[in-house]
């Protein structure tokens, strides 16, 4: 018998800089530099990543739970949808000729090639901390797992979440709620997608148990009927549009995650079994929720909103809570035995966590968005502060021509804007901005997604890094 | 079965299921149901400590060491996410239970052990002891470069 010491076979793992190197030439595909707008425009393959930063970012660590909506954290998030998103078939609806480059180049050997080679570390990165977020032990059976399952999904999702009581307490519900439901795009429109993934190959009775999910995700083939068209139809009835990535910009690093998060577990067929887990905790979950998106979404736009997306789950997602348990779950545990139980329990667990920070993410955006008067104001008493001396802080002077547009990104810390001349547009979410001309500014609060546009022949302005604002008022 | 939340930290952290109260040990070698007081005087073994081996608890009082890697308590199906602990009790399903608090060691607090671990009593110590060596839970890899912000 041959030895294995003949033939070693180490894990394959990128050093730090080769990890950045790789990065840096994966984001330097042009499909992937900034835009010069705020939207998209039906091109499913452009998708803004900021290449200038990347070289300053480090992916060869474990984010810790409280950084997960830093700036770091949100270049991963997006990197991970590039990568995962070049799985899947996406078309643009008019003008292929037009983004017959931008195809290829999507599609390319080169572009999937680096995405493979980046995504084991981004993925440790991005998603290393559940592994000690979440611990499993004792010696688990088939009923206990079972009990545990049952209880931990009774009365879940029941009450309103943390995101629907900030659009309810909106000043503009209205654009709050078209906000929320531009943060489910990257999922519901190319909805269970990652799914699919578990769909190749041969695994007996369970294989077509999980294709039955699917075939009611996909409308039985009728193209109006398929969760995504329905989707589709959603945004459109609220003005919005529905071609994918439109609004790239304005995807929210937990919104990304919780997709990714799904692909992850289909990409790396080892952790089909907390796939499992997961499913089954969303699928269980999603009637009282979509009831729930269905009722606010009616009465936030006065019944001028198509809702059937919603109302569609809160029908078929009661079989599909209990197939994901009878069909699935249980017997993969009966199938293969114990030993897969503690990845389901993980996966169940591992998902409440990231709708958990993605339900407080959402939140602080609107109120983020909502406060935009507030923080302009507050420029007042933070500047003071640094022109006295009594602050001091790290400061990025800057000058921009018209129409330089700042693609949406996010900071560690709070920062000061001051407009030393000109006029800037800030933009703090899907049409929420604030004008800002010289003498103004506003506080950029840590980990909120914002972005700006010049609206004068130049401006002049800077970037103080104070931290925490609140030690300038004190 | 029984289903039980309770807190890994803080309050409501002891369990206390049919008379029987159990906290959540979280060592080096993971986290594990535990009972809170000692089988042999009802010494309070949320402040024990580990031996050197890091699988043994060893009660505060007369130092009996209970190596909680194999004991039917640790073997009571459980899982931690963040703060929140469920477990699954082999009880009825309508059986009471409550939740108290108890202060734990820094060893089964998921904290670094304060110092050397002690060792069990031998002669009275009822348990064969496992070699092994303690290995504290090791923090992510941080090796961060300074980053400059993003403009």
């Amino acid at each position: 018998m041959m030895s294995e010491k003949h033939f070693p076979y180490p894990d394959v793992a990128l050093s730090r800089d080769e990890l950045r190197d790789a990065v840096v030439r994966y984001v330097s595909n042009p499909l992937y530099l900034d835009n010069e707008e705020w939207t998209n425009d039906d091109n499913p393959y452009r998708r803004q990543l900021r290449p200038q930063v990347v070289s300053h970012l480090d992916f060869s660590t474990v984010l810790r739970k409280e950084e997960l909506l830093d700036y770091q954290s949100l270049t991963a998030q997006r990197l991970l949808t590039c990568i995962y998103e070049a799985d899947l078939m996406f078309l643009p609806r008019a003008d292929v000729a037009a983004k017959w480059q931008d195809f290829r180049r999507f599609y390319s050997p080169t572009n999937r090639v680096l995405s493979e080679l980046v995504r084991p570390a981004l993925e440790r990165h991005a998603f290393g901390f559940l592994e000690g977020e979440v611990e499993v032990s004792g010696n688990w059976s088939r009923d206990s797992l079972e009990a545990y399952l049952r209880d931990g999904v009774s009365g879940k999702q029941e009450d309103p979440s943390e995101s629907e009581l900030a659009i309810e307490k909106s000043s503009d519900p209205q654009r709050a709620a078209r906000m929320w439901l531009v943060q489910f795009a990257p999922d519901f429109l190319s909805e269970a997608s990652p799914m699919i993934r578990n769909v190749l190959g041969s695994f007996g009775p369970l294989q077509s148990e999980w294709f039955k999910i699917i075939v009611d995700e996909y409308g039985y083939g009728v193209h109006d009927t398929k969760h995504s068209t329905l989707f589709e139809k959603t945004l459109e009835s609220v003005g919005l549009r529905s071609d994918l990535h439109h609004y790239w910009l304005f995807y929210l690093t937990s919104s990304l995650m919780m997709n990714n998060y799904y692909h992850y577990l289909g990409k790396n067929h080892e952790l089909f079994f907390r796939y499992l887990g997961a499913l089954y905790y969303a699928e269980s979950t999603l009637v009282p929720f979509c009831r729930r998106a269905a009722d606010l979404l009616a009465k936030v736009f006065d019944g001028k909103i198509d809702t059937r997306y919603f109302t569609e789950h809160v029908h078929i997602d009661q079989h599909h809570g209990r197939m994901a348990l009878d069909k699935l779950v249980l017997p993969a545990v009966e199938a293969y035995g114990d030993v897969v139980i503690p990845d389901i329990v993980r996966g169940f667990e591992e998902i409440q966590v990231l709708t958990a920070l993605a339900d407080e993410d959402f939140a602080a955006q609107i109120r983020w968005m909502d406060g935009g008067d507030d923080f302009k104001q507050l420029h007042g008493p933070v500047w003071a502060a640094i022109e006295s001396g009594k602050v001091t802080a790290p400061m990025a002077p800057l000058l921009e021509p018209r129409g330089e547009l700042s693609n949406t990104h996010c900071h560690d810390g709070d920062e000061l804007c001051h407009i030393v001349s000109g006029t800037m547009r800030f933009v703090n979410g899907l049409d929420s901005y604030q004008i800002l001309e010289a003498g103004e500014g506003t506080v950029i609060q840590k980990n909120r997604l914002h972005g700006a546009i010049i609206e004068s022949e130049e401006c002049r302005y800077e970037i103080h890094s104070v931290g925490d604002y609140q030690r300038c008022l004190s | 079965m029984l289903v039980v939340n309770f807190s890994a930290n803080g309050d409501g952290n002891c369990v206390v299921v049919e008379g029987r109260l159990f906290v959540l040990a979280r060592t080096g070698k993971g986290s594990f149901l535990v009972r809170a007081s000692c089988p042999h005087r009802g010494g309070p073994l949320h402040l024990a400590d580990l031996d050197a081996t890091g699988d043994t608890l060893v009660c505060p009082w007369h130092e009996n060491g209970y190596p909680f890697t194999r004991s039917r308590e640790s073997a009571i199906p459980v899982v931690r996410s963040a703060n929140r602990v469920t477990a699954v009790f082999p009880s009825k399903s309508a059986a009471s239970y409550t939740r108290e608090y108890r202060p734990m060691s820094r060893c089964l607090s998921g904290q670094r052990p304060s110092g050397g671990s002690r060792s069990p009593r031998t002669g009275e110590n009822p348990v064969a002891q496992r070699s092994g060596v303690l290995v504290p839970r090791a923090d992510p890899d941080r090796m961060r470069s300074p980053v400059a912000p993003p403009p």
